[in-house]
Order: C-alpha cells, then structure tokens, then sequence
C-alpha cells in the first residue's frame, strides 16, 4: 500500500513558542509552505536529510527552523549567502540551502547573492519571489510590478520614482560562474510539477558538487495581495509571469567540470610564512624562554613608524619561534594621524590579537602616554620617548625607561624609525627575543631594501647608548 | 477497493487550493470548523481519487492530505 503524503524531512509537529503545534505560521493559501514542502521531498529523494544546513532568511520563512528536521541557521537579513559560503567551505560534505525572500535576497541582500553566485559557491539558492515584503505587511519589494498598490507605495509603483520590478534571474544568469539560473512558479498544476523537478535539479547539482544552482520561485503571497489563495496562483500565471517570464536561463549541468578548490596552492606552516612574507628568509635563532603570552603596544602618530616597527618586532619574535599577532589601529590620514599597534607574542596560540592589559607600553608621544598607560598591568613596563614627552607616567607600580627615541632617529636621518629605536630598547630591557634577530628581520618588514644598512647602524647605536648608561 | 484521501481537519486552513487542482472534484471546502477555526477541506462522498498526488503536492500544510494509493493487485484482491 502505497501512500502520497508530506515528506518526514518536515517535523511531524513543530514546538514553535506560541503556536499550534500542527500547522505552520504561513497565512492560508501561502506560496511558502507548498515549496518547503517540495524542497523536504527532493532532500528526501536525494537521501541528503543528514547532510543539509538550512538557512533561513528574515522575512516569513524566519521560522523554517521550526519545519526542517535538518541542520538550520537562521541568518541576518539578506546574509545568507555569506553565511552559506563560509559552511560550504569549512565543511564541504554539507548541502547549504539558502532560501531567501524577494525582500531578503533582491533588496538588503544584494550585494551577497551577486558575489556568492559570481564566485560559483556550491550551494543551491532557492528565490522566492511574491513581489512584496509579506513579514512586515506588503509593502513595496524591489520585484513589485509597476503600478502595483503596496502600502509604500498607495498610489502604485511609479517607474520614474520606484524604477522598474527588478529581474534576478537574468541578472545572475549574466554571470559565467552559475550552473543553473531557472524561474518557476507554485502555481497552476503543470508549473508545480516543473518545479519540483527543478528543486530537484538544484539540490542534485550541489550533490554532484556541480557548483552554484539558483531557482527563482514565484510564489502566492494572498495576503498581500488581497485575493483568495486560489485567485493568488491564478494571477502568477496571468500577470506574474508576463513580467518575470518562466524558464531555464542557464544549465550547463552536464558541461560544466565538477567544483572543486582553489587551483592555488594552500599553503600552511613555514611555507605559508614565507610565502606571505615578501622579501625572503626568516631568521632562525633559538625559541624564546618565554612562558605566557606578552602584549606589547606601539603608540604614536603617523610618521613615526608605528606599524612597520611593529612589523620588525612581530618577525623577530617569529625568528624566535613564538606565536604572534600584529593588530595595527590608525585613523584615515597617511601622516600625523593617531597609529598604534598591539603585537602579542606567545609561547603556544595566541588567545587574542585584542589586549585589554598590556605588558609594555611603547609611548612615542604625550597624548599616547595619556590615553594608554592605565592598560598597563601591575610590574608591568613603559618606554618613554624622552623626546617629545616632557611628563612623568602617573603610574608608579610599573618600571620607566627613558629613551630620546626622536633624537637619535633623526641624527640617523631616519625619522620614520622613531619606533624602531624604541624597540631596540625594549627587546635590551626585557631579555625576550635578541638584538640579532631585530637586525636579521629587518628586510622582511622594510620596503626600501636599500635603507636596511641604516637601520642596523640605528638599532646599534641605540644599544651601544642604552649599555652606556 | 478505490484509492483513499485521507484529510488531517485540524492541519487544513480551508485555502480551497486542493479542490482547485483535484482533476476528479474528490475534494471540497465544507461547513465544518477545526479547532484553529478554519472550514477545512472534506472528501467528496462518491467520488473517485486517482491518487494523482496534485492535491498533496499543491497543499502549503505538511500532511493535511494524505492519498492511500491502492495497487492493481490490491484492487482485483479485494474485488475478488
Ligand atoms: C536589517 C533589517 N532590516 C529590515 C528588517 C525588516 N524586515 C523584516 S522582513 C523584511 C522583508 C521581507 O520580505 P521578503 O524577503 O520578500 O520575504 P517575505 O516576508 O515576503 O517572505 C524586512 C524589510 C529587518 N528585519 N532587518
Ligand atoms: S504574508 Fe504572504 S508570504 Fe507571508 S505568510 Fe502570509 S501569505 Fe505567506
Ligand atoms: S490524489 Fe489526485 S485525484 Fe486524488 S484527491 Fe488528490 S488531486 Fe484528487
Ligand atoms: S490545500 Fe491544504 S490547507 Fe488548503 S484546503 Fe486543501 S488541505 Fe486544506
């Protein structure tokens, strides 16, 4: 005995909060309920119920997580093609469905489904167009057909104000990367049997690991529309589809060459560091006897050489086989602008690049002695630019060194290596990393390769000062 | 031994959508109420269910239709 029924991919009852547990929160006659109904069939032809990750927009399908006995995220508004695109990628045996409203994927999301299809991510994208934004009580969607009442739009869509319904479909079917670009419609019995093949297709791609699949869905809102569910589906074929016409606009399911991951390499571990590091070889000294994590800012402004001293400090720290971070922080201006830098250099992983105490302050100028001294812990350090900082820390449960940083980076002719004089001191006072390592990393952080000779003499100096005195 | 159309009352919300596809007329809207308020759905007393599947396939409620499909065999068993 054979039976038609509703597909065990769907709950059996649904513990939305308030609700009845047998029916679904659509209106009657809603286009949405019949096409999740399609889509739980084709996952269960498919036998991919344990693999799927669907992902629910905003806008009236918000609860499908209520529906599907699959996995579920519910995303931002309009997001979830980005959020598709980081599951698919971290977890290539899942099936990401991403089904979106007109209002979610044609307007505040645009911009995610045009890149996600135009980078060919391997996901199925199922588009339910019904012309209005049904969740917050139809008003004009950017697929509203012209002369359309909506309640943002009372006298109808005017195309000189509002522009014309806008066609997603042909505009994803422009791009070179998707595999299949279809519109069907939940409405007369023949265009319901195309789509549910084409539900079917979009999903079998995805299994196939064929790529980017998008079925444009036209769908009943009769809600919003102010006509009889029955009425609804007849007025998809009559005027909807006049304007967004049916029809397949790409399929290339049976040419196109299965998806598969960047033909560049990916590269980890060492090769991964010098690959990204430009200009060569790491220095190789001895691992650091350091035991927890340190954090180390860098605060001046922009001029001084904050970041790319920074740099020099991060890479003599990987010279010495820690784990580092590098979180620079500056404003828009190229020069004179606030910069600082935060480089935590660890033992093992770093457990943030963000660090709300730091072990040592680098200060190369009042303002960032004021603003960031308080961060430092107890027995912690601060370095100050005795150049341009005339005050004393107001902390006293820390140590104070004094450095004419400015002083000595001008003499050099090298006032961009403000920073960089100030590092030397602090890798002399804290016994952390060397002085060799410094000097051995420098091309790796410097872009004029022809200053490297002057910031050896630089770091040198500074030294031979510090020992000194 | 026909095929059967079984309907779940109080899943229906009487949107009129299955009788609108039924192409035997096995479905209509009747005067009843279910517990969520809504007319829903009856079978047509002496009509004849090919077990098409529209009805099901059009219904926007998971399983307030479902068709008990009934084999040739089945059917000349029983009619045996
Ligand atoms: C960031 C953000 N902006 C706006 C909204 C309000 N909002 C909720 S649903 C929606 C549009 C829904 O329309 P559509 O995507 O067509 O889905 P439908 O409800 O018609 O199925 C909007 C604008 C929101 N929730 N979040
Ligand atoms: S408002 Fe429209 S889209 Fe939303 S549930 Fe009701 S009929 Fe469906
Ligand atoms: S299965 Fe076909 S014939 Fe039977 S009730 Fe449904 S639509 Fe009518
Ligand atoms: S289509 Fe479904 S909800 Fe609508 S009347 Fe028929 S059984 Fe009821």
């Amino acid at each position: 005995m054979e039976q038609i029924k509703t597909s065990d991919v769907l709950y059996e009852e649904f513990f939305r909060k308030d609700g009845d547990k047998k029916i679904t929160h659509y209106c009657p006659g809603c286009g949405h309920g019949t096409i999740q109904k399609m889509i739980a069939q084709a996952i269960e032809d498919l036998g991919i119920q344990d693999r799927v990750v669907f992902l629910s927009p905003v806008g009236c399908s918000v609860f499908s997580y209520y529906y599907f006995d699959t996995g579920n995220i519910q995303c931002s508004h309009g997001r979830a093609p980005a959020v598709g695109t980081a599951f698919k990628r971290v977890h290539e045996d899942s099936i990401v469905i991403s089904y979106q409203g007109d209002g979610d994927l044609a307007g505040i999301g645009t911009a995610e489904i045009i890149h996600a299809a135009n980078r060919g991510e391997n996901m199925s994208v199922f588009f339910i167009n019904n012309a209005t934004y049904g969740m917050t009580g139809g008003q004009m969607a950017p697929t509203t057909l012209l002369e359309e009442k909506t309640l943002t739009s009372p006298f109808g869509r005017d195309r000189k104000r509002d522009g014309a319904p806008i066609k997603m479909a042909e505009m994803i079917a422009t791009l070179d990367e998707p595999v299949l670009v279809s519109r069907v419609a939940v409405s007369s019995t023949k265009e319901m049997l195309k789509t549910k093949k084409m539900i079917y297709k979009a999903l079998k791609n995805q299994v196939d690991n064929l790529g980017f699949s998008f079925v444009e869905i036209l769908s009943a809102c009769p809600t919003s529309w102010h006509v009889s569910p029955v009425e609804a589906r007849v007025h998809i074929d009559e005027t909807l589809s006049t304007v967004f016409p049916l029809g397949t606009f790409v399929d290339k399911a049976d040419t196109v060459l299965p998806y598969g991951p960047s033909l560049f390499p990916f590269l980890s571990g060492e090769d991964f560091l010098v690959a990204i590091v430009e200009g060569g070889e790491l220095a190789e000294c001895e691992q650091a006897p350091l035991k927890d994590e340190l954090a180390i800012m860098v605060a001046g402004f922009g001029g001084q050489g904050v970041l790319s001293g920074g740099v020099s400090l991060a890479n003599a720290a990987i010279a010495h086989q820690l784990q580092v971070s590098w979180l620079p922080s500056y404003g828009p201006e190229m020069r004179g602008g606030k910069a600082s830098v935060t480089v935590v250099m660890s033992p093992d992983e770093v457990s943030s690049p963000l660090a709300e105490d730091i072990d040592c302050l680098i200060a190369l100028n009042s303002p960032s002695l004021t603003a960031y001294e308080h961060m430092v812990k107890p027995s912690g350090t601060i370095l100050v630019n005795s150049s341009l900082i005339d005050h004393e820390p107001e902390r006293d449960d820390v140590t104070v060194h004094h450095v004419p940083a400015s002083d000595l980076a001008k003499e050099a002719g090298l006032p961009q290596a403000t920073a960089l004089v100030m590092i030397s001191a602090y890798i002399h006072y804290s016994q952390v990393l060397t002085i060799d390592s410094l000097i051995e990393s420098l091309h790796l952080g410097l872009k004029k390769k022809s200053l490297i000779g002057k910031n050896r003499e630089l770091i040198l100096k500074t030294v031979e000062i510090l020992v000194s005195k | 031994m026909s095929n059967q159309v079984i309907v779940d009352a109080d899943r229906c919300k009487g949107c009129g959508i299955c009788p609108s596809v039924c192409p035997k007329g096995c479905l209509r809207i009747g005067t009843e109420i279910n517990l969520q308020g809504y007319e829903h759905v009856e079978v047509v007393p002496g009509s004849v269910c090919i077990a098409c599947g529209m009805c099901v396939l059009a219904c926007p409620e998971p399983r307030a239709l479902t068709i008990v499909k009934h084999t040739e065999e089945e059917k000349s068993c029983t009619s045996a």
